[in-house]
């Protein structure tokens, strides 16, 4: 095979490439995106699992020195828990009946979709999953995915048969939020390296380190009263128009397998 | 047989970073199979090989990622196409520095770029962290080669007349 050859060869690679690209940039990959959901879904749905398995191993590994530390401060948290779950209960029930007084509507459990992350984001910075449940099952974009009872994004694409979950700690990621404890309200954005931090709370707002944080249910698809994460440390600055404040959330990526989406408000 | 393997290999290793590395994030970072496939082959076998993988490996990567569609294919490309040139440069391909060089040069660019793409929605740069997670990518690239190279090394095509094409 001569040079001319394998040069146009190249080109006619290159042209193909740039011609996809730019399909897809304009939303219409359809028959590619069917190929891909019906060949690398399946087969990186497994991967996906193994992966994570082995991902959990190592980091379980590398956590067994910790262990006993974490059951404590974990059995101490359930012991927490378990109080307020006995009082979140009889508060529920004098709102139910109140409510019925009022004649106003008694608020249910959420509906849920169960769907399992089958991919994960290809790189380090943006935090993404994809699930198996899409369009046919009733998803759409904007609607919130929990897991392990916390919000850990927002469906960001939904296609057919599967659906991109925008991550909590993806760089992009915008939430109305407030706090449980107190009385702010604020934008929960995800940032680079896994963080989330909780911007735009007035100076006179109450939060304080400790407080949880839930969705504020302005707007969008995600229904008020979703956990979030918890304040780690709030900055505050006599001279700024707004605090802020760093949160923990529970998401683990790696260690996300099965999610559910709910519906909406 | 050897041409059956290669494509079966480079598919599976696809694959592989599709489901499998994307969810092992060793040390929370991923690193880039492909990229290491896409020099390695640029490097072993042809051109034209390189650049097939990177158009079918950034698409595959472009869909699963949830942002940015297109540029991991471009990206890909473009490392493809800068190994065909350093190939045609004429300099000794028989160790494995040539190919750590480019894919650490590769794998810096990569992720100066999705970081670009990303930069209107970042307020605080946490850049001993971004530094730390770039430098682990270039050494788990960098394992990946030693390991990827020997593969292909085996199932080079043994006709010079398309092993010399570029």
């Amino acid at each position: 095979m001569n040079r001319s050859i394998a040069n146009r060869r190249i080109i006619i690679i290159v042209v193909i490439a740039a011609a996809i690209t730019s399909f897809g940039v304009l939303g219409k990959l359809g028959p590619l995106r069917w190929v891909y959901d019906n060949t690398v879904i399946p087969v990186s749905r497994g991967l996906a699992l193994a992966g994570s398995s082995t991902g959990e191993a190592f980091s379980n590994l590398a956590n067994v020195h910790n262990l006993s530390r974490d059951l404590a401060v974990a059995q101490q948290e359930n012991a927490d828990l378990k109080q307020r779950l006995a009082a979140d209960a009889e508060t529920r029930r004098d709102n139910e009946i109140l409510r019925r007084q009022l004649g106003l509507n008694v608020a249910g459990d959420l509906a849920r979709i169960g769907a399992e992350v089958v991919a994960f984001q290809p790189d380090s910075y943006r935090q993404f999953v994809t699930i198996n449940k899409g369009l046919d099952d009733g998803i759409k974009k904007g609607q919130g995915v929990m897991s392990e009872g916390a919000l850990i994004g927002i469906i960001s694409d939904a296609q057919a048969s599967t659906a991109k979950v925008a991550l909590v700690t993806d760089p992009e990621f915008r939430l109305t939020a407030k706090d449980q404890d107190g009385n702010a309200t604020g934008v929960v954005s995800g940032q680079l390296g896994s963080g989330l931090i909780m911007e735009k709370i007035g100076q006179t707002d109450v939060i304080k380190p400790g407080d949880t944080i839930t969705s504020a249910g302005l707007g969008g698809g995600v229904p008020a009263g979703l956990l979030i994460g918890q304040v780690q440390s709030v900055n505050t600055t006599d001279n700024a128009i707004f605090q802020s404040a760093r949160l923990v959330t529970p998401l683990k990526i790696n260690r996300l397998r099965f999610v559910f989406v709910v519906p909406g408000a | 047989m050897k041409t059956f393997l290669f494509w079966l290999a480079s598919l599976a290793l696809i694959f592989v970073q599709i489901g499998f590395v994307s969810a092992l994030r060793p040390f929370g970072v991923v690193p880039n199979l492909i990229l290491v496939v896409v020099v390695v082959v640029g490097l072993q076998a042809t051109l034209s090989q390189s650049l097939v993988i990177a158009l079918i490996g950034g698409l595959a990567l472009d869909i699963t990622s949830g942002a940015d569609f297109g540029l991991r294919t471009v990206l890909l490309v473009l490392a493809a196409l800068a190994t065909g040139f350093v190939r045609r440069s004429g300099v000794t391909l028989n160790g494995p520095s040539i190919a750590l060089l480019v894919v650490a040069a590769s794998t810096i660019i990569i992720d100066l770029g999705i970081l670009a793409n990303v930069a209107g929605s970042v307020r605080v740069w946490p850049v001993a962290k971004l530094i730390g997670m770039i430098g682990i990518e270039l050494l788990l690239n960098s394992l990946l080669v030693l390991m990827v190279q020997p593969l292909y090394k085996r199932l080079k095509r043994e006709r010079p007349e398309i092993m010399v094409a570029l």
